[in-house]
């Protein structure tokens, strides 16, 4: 502050500019940023905002209807049917992916040469467009050379499923599709926090004569913690703004069976017309994820200790 | 028969066939004779029939196609590197108020959900007359991947001394000077890193291309695939060749550099 005043009455003028210059710099630095995180980001989500309160049909002039559009998602059964997917599809991501992503990388960890091709090609299906991904997998599902005729060619004709027309088994096919594209993104993570474990306790426990299985569990486990909080968190997050796979593959169908909130409002601001109740649907969904967003630093800021 | 540590090997090619299988089928459909096809769909082919991908490259217009994307990606990496790398510096070497508030701010708009500002943004481009262009899709691209950047460029410039910049103000260097004489070529591995996955995103991403961009002589490689696919429902050798197509740059890139790859996209998610 001091400084400041010192330099608002310049004994010489060029060193007050210079000091001006320096405390606008970064501001300079960053307006590209500003502009561009402005005008694509934050200025539409203020317009969500208001939009959410008006009964806005993408043609006639808004009008101000207040909550109405938040009563008439309390009472919208597709809503709730979206919401639980959603749910469902977040357990999935939990618990799936992420056993298949520590397990493995553990193994990994394990291997001495080779180490670096494994990850590699672990990693290779996240680079893969989804548009391509989605595609593969239709091919997969497809009930007449996909996954089906393998199973019956190997008597196991009783496995076969209708993968992406059973109402009840469709959410998890998608689901596994975009596991499959990236799952090696967890790999990777938990094999960078593996080569930074303390190998001096593990060492210490072998000598004590511990198991495999108890020196995972109360050696490896908690050192992993932080790694494994953070993957959570980008997985709640990811879960609540799915969209890709539901939108390429099954646009929703067969009926809601694989409709998420993402997908929803998707077609209803672009199909139904309806953008205002579509952006009451999706700050809802964003409060959503603000929530675990706070909640994650809260446990950020205690030290990772959940 | 397996030696000790054997099963884990064992293990872990079931899991590349997890992996790598549906990969090495799109190649094999792709590839394969379409009358094979029909006859035996997941054997392997007798003879390969480049054809396939001359034909799909044709029907599908690719051609325009890759030149779309090859454009929309240099111009979204050129200005990505220069708005990112001058944020980076900010944030990482100078100290200023509001600096904290500024790393907020990046870290909110990389993680709201896109259908928060999806409708106001498609009104806003109409009005701007952006819809339907390149230069509109270039600029949705350029903000939506910019912090997630200037996150991974600001870890890497932390990591250079201060002492350096230091030397460089003795010297006489003013600001602008020390962040393009000293700290953007100090930073070029960083820097590479940023284009790669810049790169690879604007490739890959179909959704706001989609959307954005009608017009079919417009159309990125990764929208020119879903809408070949719808044209071509059933012929899956040429879906599958279109696919080859669609991926095939990204995959050769990756393969040569996936090291970067990989610990870009990584450190970039761990640090924001």
């Amino acid at each position: 502050m001091e400084t400041w005043i010192r330099n608002k009455i310049p004994a010489n003028f060029r060193a007050g500019l210079r000091s001006l210059s320096r405390k606008l710099l970064p501001w300079l630095l960053l307006s590209p940023t500003l502009v561009l995180l402005t005008l694509v980001i934050s200025g539409p989500l203020v317009g969500t905002l208001l939009l959410a309160l008006t009964d806005w049909n993408g043609i006639h002039p808004p009008n101000f209807i207040g909550a109405d559009n938040f009563v008439k998602l309390v009472h919208d059964p597709v809503f709730y049917k979206s919401l639980g997917n959603n749910i469902k599809w977040m357990l999935f991501f939990l618990i799936v992916p992420v056993i298949m992503g520590l397990f493995v990388a553990l193994w990994v960890s394990r291997v001495g040469r080779g180490q670096m091709l494994y990850r590699s090609l672990l990693f290779m299906p996240y680079i893969v467009s989804t548009v391509v991904t989605a595609k593969i997998w239709l091919g997969l599902y497809n009930p007449y050379f996909g996954i089906n005729t393998v199973l019956e060619k190997w008597g196991l004709g009783f496995l076969a499923r209708s993968w992406l027309g059973d109402t009840s088994i469709a959410l998890y096919a998608v689901a596994v599709a975009d596991t499959w594209h990236f799952w090696g993104f967890l790999v990777v993570l938990f094999l960078m926090a593996l080569h930074q474990l303390n190998r001096s306790l593990e060492e210490a426990a072998i000598v004590d004569g511990a198991n495999k299985i108890r020196i995972f569990w109360h050696i490896v486990l908690p050192q992993l913690r932080p790694t494994i909080v953070l993957v959570y968190m980008l997985l709640i997050i990811w879960s609540f703004a799915a969209f890709d796979y539901v939108f390429v593959m099954t646009q929703g169908g067969p009926g809601n069976a694989t409709e998420l909130i993402a997908t929803y409002m998707y077609k209803l601001a672009i199909y139904n017309q309806e953008p205002g109740y579509a952006s009451a649907i999706a700050l809802t969904m964003g409060i959503f994820s603000l929530i675990v967003i706070l909640g994650f630093g809260f446990i950020k800021k205690k030290g990772w200790d959940v | 028969m397996l030696k000790r540590g054997g099963w884990r090997h064992l293990v872990l090619i079931v899991t590349l066939v997890f992996a790598l299988g549906p990969l090495v089928l799109l190649f094999n459909n792709g590839l394969k004779p379409r009358e094979e096809f029909q006859t035996d769909p997941l054997g392997f082919p007798d003879r390969l029939a480049f054809g396939n991908l001359s034909e799909a490259w044709v029907k599908g217009s690719y051609g325009q196609a890759f030149i779309n994307s090859i454009a929309v990606g240099a111009f979204c990496i050129v200005i990505i590197c220069v708005a990112a790398g001058m944020a980076a510096y900010a944030l990482s070497k100078l100290q200023f108020k509001g600096s904290g508030m500024m790393m907020g701010f990046l870290l909110f708009t990389m993680s709201i959900p896109m259908g928060l500002f999806l409708v106001p943004l498609f009104f806003i481009w109409k009005q701007l007359h952006l819809m339907d262009t390149l230069q509109g899709i270039i600029l949705v691209y350029s903000a939506i991947f910019l912090p997630f950047n200037i996150f991974l460029l600001r870890s890497y410039f932390v990591g250079i001394p201060n002492e350096l910049l230091d030397s460089g103000r003795v010297d006489g260097c003013t600001e602008w000077q020390l962040i393009t004489r000293i700290m953007f070529p100090l930073s070029r591995p960083a820097f590479l890193t940023v284009a790669l996955l810049v790169g690879l995103w604007t490739w890959n991403e179909f959704f706001f291309a989609n959307a954005l961009l009608q017009s079919q002589e417009l159309k990125t490689v990764a929208t020119r695939y879903l809408v070949f696919t719808g044209r071509f429902n059933n012929d899956w050798t040429m879906i599958s060749a279109a696919g080859i197509i669609t991926i095939f740059p990204v995959v050769v890139v990756y393969l040569l550099l996936q090291r970067r790859f990989i610990e870009g996209i990584t450190e970039g998610s761990v640090k924001g």
